[in-house]
């Protein structure tokens, strides 16, 4: 029911030119809601400051009501009252003009109260959740930090975390190609998200696509130079900005002072396509973590690099005491990581194996070269002074702590399950697996290894022998793995190493009969001294 | 003169208003607060703050414009200001030496260390500090 002097029509006057915000209709909303509890029919309308009339409906019909600037007007009988900051309203003919304008002021601060509060916790809420987001990508990315030797996924991880946590488009890192960057990383592109380039038709994230990309980002890059600390912004950039959000954030990732990468974001969208402080904040502490990281990737491969050096140096040096020989150790490496792998142990640990393989006999090193060459059956004495090898070896690398997990099965390779080898005589699962793998592959490479003295054996007969000693001598489940190899590869292994041989000893000849008192002939190789006894007696008796 | 222990804050996100409003109240401050440039332009030639604290990006009139006005206007002219905001990059280093704007302070900020910065803009009243101990 419409009855004059309960018919209301609030005007609400932004504050702003135009659009009025929000604030104000929810806020004479709010009064209207109020007067119409009270069983007063009211209506409201929201103007913008700078106008002067409104069309006001009343009763039904629109009706024209002048606001002037003190906002106080009749028009038609309509009273307009001011509203605090925020508006005006006007009471078409109330009985109670001036209560009703009180109440309606109160409420109205009310409101304002009200809606600033709930704008604050909105306001609040919303960078809390944001904050929540960014803390959980920081612990992310430093979580991850802790794994040097998986660069990509870290680097993924963190371009991903950063795409997910703010409103790019896209988010990428590139890395450049040069000495100073990590080799994994070297020349590389991890993009999140649709970096779609400015080349017509070509698809986001296709490699011409990608190219362009690289040699947009590089070029930028050059740009920043070495030394480039801080954040840059391209106003726009005619490969990566796009038409909407044409800036393309650009931030470098430096290591010693010097540029190796960065981190780009672009095609920012949301309500905000401008590129803000706290997208730089989060884009250069994130850096700061990749810089960190990057720094860490290239010690550990700095270590690694050292580590696999020195383990070429001492597998160089028992070849070059037992050149007869040369290859034995990397043959010997590839079967023990093989049979590893077979009988399921982890990747790491069959790599462990690997590096076993290759230094099992540095103890040959300390044992004189006289016995280590000679041609012919050994005097106990001499096969004596050759049993010290896996003790020496043990000696040699105990000083070397990345080496600390290989040791034992340099000292054990010689043991047997049966409890009748050397040094220690241990027996079964006392001696240790890398020890007992080195075992059976040392035993497979010595008996298919030329000899002076005899050929190689026949494969067929070596994999009988390896059978047969299979519980006395070798671990026999580990010789059951072992007949599953694929021994093609080692056959490469040996023609590689038969050529690499001929070659060194075409070359060596001459400095060799200097440097050693006797010329190196016919060999034993230590392998075979495993089982030399039989072994020796076989070959004589055959 | 400048009223010694007042500061306007002038920022149109009430979150970002209240929470600096908050600390400095508890820090000592008399605080005045205001939505926007004109509020605050307003606010700032009534009340006489000692240091200003405002956003750059606002309605009506933007922290820019109101610190341009403020400087064009004999009372308030020497009035040191504090931005806050999260495109620093859009202020020219020279038109804020120019402006006199102290700091330019990218969003997020640190309470902490806004509030520290505040201080050796503005240094508490000693006695109050005294009477509260």
């Amino acid at each position: 029911m419409n009855q004059p002097h309960q018919s209301i029509a609030l005007a609400g006057v932004g504050r702003l030119e135009s659009p009025p915000t929000l604030v104000e209709p929810m806020l004479v909303q709010h009064v209207v809601e109020k007067l119409r509890e009270m069983g007063i029919d009211a209506q409201a309308v929201c103007v913008a400051a700078h106008e002067v009339a409104h069309e006001v409906v009343k009763d039904g019909v629109p009706k024209r009501v002048e606001i002037s600037p003190d906002a106080q007007l009749l028009l038609d009988g309509s009273h307009v009252i001011a509203l605090p900051g925020c508006g005006v309203w006007g009471v078409a003919t109330p009985k109670n003009v001036d209560l009703t304008a009180a109440l309606s002021r109160v409420w109205a601060a009310d409101a304002a109260e009200l809606m600033e509060a709930r704008q604050a916790l909105e306001g609040f809420t919303l960078q809390m959740s944001d904050a929540y987001d960014t803390i959980d990508m920081l612990y992310s990315i430093g979580r991850s930090m802790r794994a040097p030797d998986a660069p990509t996924p870290f680097i993924k991880n963190v371009v991903e975390r950063l795409h997910s946590v703010m409103h790019f488009g896209w988010v990428t890192a590139r890395f450049l190609d040069g000495a100073r960057v990590p080799r994994s990383l070297r020349n590389t592109l991890h993009t999140h998200g649709n970096l779609t380039c400015a080349l017509a038709g070509e698809q986001s994230n296709s490699a011409r696509c990608n190219e362009e990309v690289v040699r947009a980002l590089d070029e930028a890059a050059a740009q920043l130079g070495d030394g480039a600390k801080r954040w840059q912004i391209l106003a726009s950039n005619s490969v990566l900005s796009s038409k909407q959000a044409p800036q393309v954030l650009l931030q470098p990732i430096s290591y010693e002072g010097r540029l190796v990468g960065v981190i780009a974001a672009g095609n920012k969208g949301g309500s905000d396509i401008l590129i803000s402080s706290y997208d730089l904040q989060l884009v250069e502490a994130a850096a700061g973590h990749v810089s960190a990281f990057v720094e860490n990737v290239a010690l550990y491969q700095a270590q690694q690099d050292l580590f696999l050096g020195t383990i070429q140096a001492i597998t160089a040096a028992i070849d070059a005491k037992d050149r007869y020989t040369c290859g034995h150790s990397e043959r010997v490496a590839f079967l023990a990581s093989e049979i590893a792998r077979l009988t399921g142990v982890d990747a790491d640990s069959c790599r462990r194996v690997h590096i076993a393989g290759l230094v099992h006999d540095v103890g040959k090193i300390g044992v004189p070269e006289a016995v280590l060459t000679k041609r012919g059956r050994l005097t106990d004495e001499e096969f004596g002074l050759i049993k010290l090898h896996p003790t020496i070896g043990h000696r040699i690398l105990c000083g070397i702590p990345l080496l600390e997990d290989v040791i034992p099965s340099v000292l054990h390779h010689h043991e047997r399950i049966d409890g009748r080898g050397y040094p220690h005589q241990i027996s079964g699962d006392a001696i240790p697996l890398f020890a007992r793998l080195i075992a059976v592959a040392d035993t497979f490479d010595a008996m298919s290894s030329d000899r002076s003295y005899r050929p190689a054996m026949p494969r067929e007969r070596v994999l009988a022998e390896l059978q047969r000693s299979a519980g006395s001598q070798l671990d026999a489940a580990l010789v059951q793995a072992f007949m599953q190899i694929d021994l093609s590869k080692y056959d490469e292994l040996v023609q590689r190493h038969a050529q690499d041989q001929d070659e060194q000893l075409a070359s060596d000849v001459p400095s060799l009969k200097t440097d050693s008192a006797q010329p190196a002939t016919g060999l034993i190789g230590t392998a075979e001294v495993t089982n030399m006894n039989e072994e020796a007696k076989k070959d004589k008796a055959a | 003169m400048n009223n010694t222990n007042t500061i306007l804050i002038c920022d149109d996100e009430a979150h970002i208003r209240q929470l600096v409003a908050h600390k400095l109240r508890g820090a000592g401050y008399v605080v005045v607060e205001a939505r926007d440039g004109a509020e605050g332009l307003a606010a700032a030639t009534t009340s006489m703050p000692s240091l200003i604290v405002t956003d750059l990006q606002m309605p009506n009139m933007s922290g820019l414009e109101m610190v341009r006005a403020l400087r064009g206007q004999e009372a308030t002219q020497g009035v040191p200001v504090i931005m806050l905001t999260a495109r620093g990059y859009f202020i020219a280093e020279e038109e804020a030496k120019f402006l006199l704007i102290r700091e330019i302070v990218p969003k997020p900020f640190g309470l902490k260390a806004l509030l520290d910065r505040i201080r050796v803009i503005v240094p508490e009243n000693e006695g109050e500090i005294k009477s509260a101990a």
